[in-house]
């Protein structure tokens, strides 16, 4: 619904609730004075003609008065006869009355005996009658000796006196006096009350109203319209209370409300009413509601109208703005917003929309210079990505001197978790000797992309002079240390596999360690089923932090079946959706699967990719390198016949070992470099449960393994100190399907737990026995064999389980 | 590795859960030598995992300690993958296991 539209309808709707308002009041207002006017008009009219009836009723008293006068004055000449005249005279004095009498009060001398005289209007003609004695005992009536007893003059009930055709007659009786107060007659006049109708007639204040005479007691006398008047009675008007003064009364009959007003006749015991339908005293309002009602749903029809009209007028800018502002949301921010001219509220509206305009116009105008800018960098990231690619080597290598069946292969991997990474690695082959490189620059981005392009050509430099690894990082330092201005650093591993002698040489910078495995030999042949361990280098501070830095050489065989596994911390440090870190023991034992399986090392990279791949689920959030050399020799690649047959002589050399092996043949050895730390026991806690996971042992071989490894290595660590400050315990786990041997070599001084420990006598009390030796003790007991030899001044132990249960 | 003492019935009942080793035993000597024993004690393995020498070198302290006050020590809920350690070594027959 439009704004306008529903404006007019609220206005309407309050306009039509004060309208309502106010008829009712007027209604109601109007109802009370007309009733009230009603009253005053009705009152007015009553007292009118009770005035009029009081006037008659006085003039009647007057002449009995008067002709009591004279009637005293005749004094002893008073008879029946010349007082006859006389009431004659009275009646003709109002022909109101209707007759008259004199009647005397026995025994009071003024005149003797007991009579009354009584004169009637018959046609015109007055009718005298004498009454008395025992014909008619008048002294007894009521009319007679009530004012004869009180000696005052009052008026009778009204009463229908059928002898004188009917009529609703009231008597008047005025008792005389002698000149010593007694009362010797009295005289009295009947009026007829039907007389009065014509007064009656005359109080008919409204249309339809109608008037009557009620006498002291409620009766009505006289009624006008006659037939209504038993109604009335019944209605209850006729239960005025005697006496009452002017009242009004409301009263309801068939449906009908009347308006009752009343006024009684003093002296007479009437009472004048009138019954006024309330309809007809408010015909009058009515008559004026009608055209109040027609003005006033015109002038609220013109209202509505008005005001709709207004409001559309007001309003039609702020359609022409709403025009505007779809046209700027659908781009066009340059088109001209419309006038709306004095309309205060609507003016600040097109200004505030003329500065969103604008603004939105600046804004959009920085935005594409932004996204401009933004894609320029892209595509210089993309190139400078491109570029770091490009030198960086083929992932795959194969170094041979010619002639020579000596030669390895490397294979590598990178990704970067920007653009451009701070990883590197790199080779040299200059014929004789193989240098290699894996380096992790601080930081991420553009700054360790440059550092790293600087690093490897300081790495080709060297390497092309054929120093030894240790001299190509001092070099390498020195020139960092030089020009270092941003306090960048490197971690790297310099490396030369010399070819000629089929040795390594290694030199460290503060990476992590790599990982190293060695062919076991047997009866003088190599088996690529290896040792795999964590080679322990001695640790150098990474390149770039101080210059002057010398750097150890050290040097080992590397011949057929060796393999060094080099990585960057980005790999141990993938994290898993919990936060939890790969870590060195996962990737040990992930190598030693690869090395036990003879993967290539292309395959080993690939295999360890996919793994932390699916370790992370989602991409890395460091730059992750691995490098794997692997050292080849008469019987690798040069026929499969030849490996097929060397493994078959295995076979018949071992077959013990390899029967109990048929259906998981790997055999794979760990090695795990332990500081002289009894906390590094977790680390070989987590170690063997992620081992008897893979293998499938039971968890009470799992248990009793880490048992008798935590005893040895509490062992040492308790009783021992090392040779030299840097050395650590090494354990070494061969494990295979149901079983695991333990070889703990350490550099302390010599002691053989097998001979030398104390016995445990399990039958002595609480009280006897002595706190040590229980852990010798338990090795021995879940072990099925240990043996200890002293090998180059270190302790060897070495310790077997088997898995009785396995899952 | 945790460790809870609390006084139930007029007992000292020590619960032991998690891995009690070389690396946690010291911790379980700390928490039990700061409390005095003056009431029989239950010790509670229901949750415990692990036991190696150390940790059966605490529970053999802390019995000395007892019968050293004249009280007495139970072994309460031992886990079945653990009970062949305490048969091993003679344990079960030195402590009153329940």
């Amino acid at each position: 619904m439009k704004l306008s539209a529903r404006l007019c309808l609220y206005a309407a709707g309050i306009c039509l609730g004060i309208f309502i308002a106010i008829a009712l009041v007027m209604e109601l207002c109007s109802a009370r004075s007309e009733s009230r006017q009603a009253e005053r008009v009705t009152g007015l009219i009553q007292n009118g003609v009770v005035d009029n009836i009081v006037g008659r009723i006085k003039g009647v008293e007057e002449d009995v008065k008067r002709t009591g006068r004279g009637i005293m004055a005749m004094g002893r000449e008073f008879t029946a006869d010349n007082s006859c005249e006389m009431l004659v005279n009275m009646l003709r004095c109002d022909s109101i009355m209707k007759g008259g009498c004199i009647a005397v009060v026995p025994g009071t001398g003024m005149a003797p005996g007991e009579w009354m005289l009584y004169v009637q209007f018959k046609d015109s003609t007055a009718v005298a009658t004498q009454l008395g004695g025992t014909d008619y005992g008048y002294t007894g009536q009521d009319w007679f000796s009530r004012p004869v007893a009180e000696g005052r003059p009052m008026w009778s009930p009204p009463y229908i006196d059928y002898g004188a055709g009917d009529c609703l007659m009231s008597t008047y009786t005025l008792p005389l006096f002698d000149s010593d107060g007694t009362c010797v007659a009295v005289v009295t006049a009947d009026i007829d009350l039907s007389s009065l109708d014509e007064e009656i007639y005359a109080l008919v204040p409204y249309s339809g109203a109608h008037t009557f005479i009620l006498s002291e007691s409620g009766e009505v006398l006289t009624a006008c319209p006659d037939s209504s008047a038993e109604t009335y009675i019944e209605a209850g008007i006729g239960n005025l209370p005697p006496g009452a003064g002017r009242g009004f009364r409301r009263i309801e009959r068939s449906g009908t409300e009347y308006l009752c007003c009343y006024t009684p006749v003093r002296g007479v015991g009437l009472t004048v009413c009138s019954a006024t339908p309330l309809a007809s005293v408010m015909s009058a309002t009515s008559v004026l509601k009608l055209p109040l009602l027609i003005i006033l749903g015109v002038g609220f029809l013109a209202l509505i109208l008005g005001l709709r009209m207004m409001l559309t007028r007001s309003m039609r800018p702020l359609a022409r703005l709403t025009e505007a502002a779809r046209k700027a949301g659908d781009g066009n921010f340059d088109s001209a917003l419309p006038e709306v001219g004095d309309n205060s509220d609507l003016r600040q509206l097109r200004d505030a929309m003329g500065y969103m305009q604008e603004s939105i116009k600046q804004y959009i105008w920085k935005i594409e210079e932004n996204t401009r800018e933004s894609e320029r960098m892209a595509s210089q990231l993309d190139i400078a990505r491109r570029i770091q690619r490009s030198m960086l080597p083929a992932p795959r290598a194969e170094a041979t001197m010619s002639g020579a069946t000596y030669g390895i292969s490397t294979a590598a991997m990178q990704q970067s978790a920007l653009e451009v990474g701070g990883d590197l690695y790199d080779y040299l082959h200059d014929g004789e000797r193989f240098y290699f490189i894996i380096a992790d620059v601080s930081g991420k981005g553009i700054p360790a992309a440059l550092m790293m392009a600087y690093i490897k050509s300081l790495f080709h430099f060297a390497a092309q002079m054929s120093l030894d690894p240790a001299e190509i990082l001092s070099r390498i330092n020195e020139s960092m240390c030089e020009n270092n201005t941003s306090d960048m650093f490197a971690t790297m591993l310099v490396g030369c596999v010399d070819l000629r002698n089929e040795t390594i040489a290694l030199a460290n910078a503060g990476h992590n360690p790599a990982i190293i495995t060695m062919p076991l030999q047997t009866s003088g042949d190599t088996n690529s089923q290896g040792r795999t361990s964590a080679l322990m280098l001695p640790p150098g501070l990474p390149a770039g932090i101080i210059s002057g830095m010398a750097y150890t050489l050290r040097t080992m065989p590397f011949g057929p079946g060796c393999r060094l596994f080099m990585y960057t911390d980005g790999l141990t440090e993938a994290e898993d959706s919990r936060g939890i870190q790969f870590g060195q023991d996962r990737l040990l034992l992930a190598v030693s699967r690869e090395s036990g399986r003879e993967a290539s090392p292309e395959e080993t990279v690939a295999a360890i990719t996919a793994e932390v791949d699916r370790y992370c689920g989602s991409s890395p959030g460091d730059d992750i390198t691995m490098l794997c050399i692997s050292a080849h020799g008469p019987h690798y690649g040069s026929g499969s016949d030849v490996a097929a047959d060397s493994r078959a002589d295995e076979d018949t050399d071992n077959r013990e070992w390899k029967n109990e092996d048929m259906d998981d043949s790997d055999c794979r050895s760990e090695t795990l470099a332990l500081k002289y730390d009894t906390a590094e026991i977790p680390r070989v806690t987590a170690y063997l449960t992620l081992v008897g996971t893979m293998r499938g042992w039971s968890d009470a071989m799992t248990m009793d393994l880490q048992l008798a490894t935590e005893e040895a290595i509490a062992n040492v660590t308790g009783h021992s100190t090392p040779k030299a400050p840097g050395d650590m315990i090494e354990v070494t786990f061969c494990h295979r399907k149901c079983e695991c041997e333990v070889t703990v070599t350490d550099t302390g001084a010599p002691f053989n737990p097998v001979d030398e420990a104390p016995e445990v006598d399990v039958s002595l009390s609480a009280e006897d026995r002595k706190v040590g030796g229980l852990g010798l003790f338990l090795i021995r007991n879940l072990s099925e064999t240990v043996t200890y030899r002293r090998d180059n001044g270190k302790n060897v132990l070495t310790f077997r389980l088997t898995d009785i249960n396995p899952v | 590795m945790n460790t809870e003492i609390k006084e139930i019935d007029g007992k000292t009942v020590i619960t032991v859960a998690g891995r009690l080793d070389t690396v946690t035993a010291p911790e379980f000597d700390k928490t039990v030598e700061g409390q005095g024993i003056a009431n029989d004690i239950v010790i509670d393995c229901a949750d415990m995992e692990y036991i190696s020498s150390a940790g059966l070198r605490s529970f053999i302290t802390l019995l000395k300690r007892a019968k050293a006050s004249g009280l007495t020590l139970e072994i309460i809920n031992l886990r079945p993958s653990i009970r062949p350690i305490f048969d091993m070594t003679g344990f079960s027959s030195i402590f009153n296991i329940g």
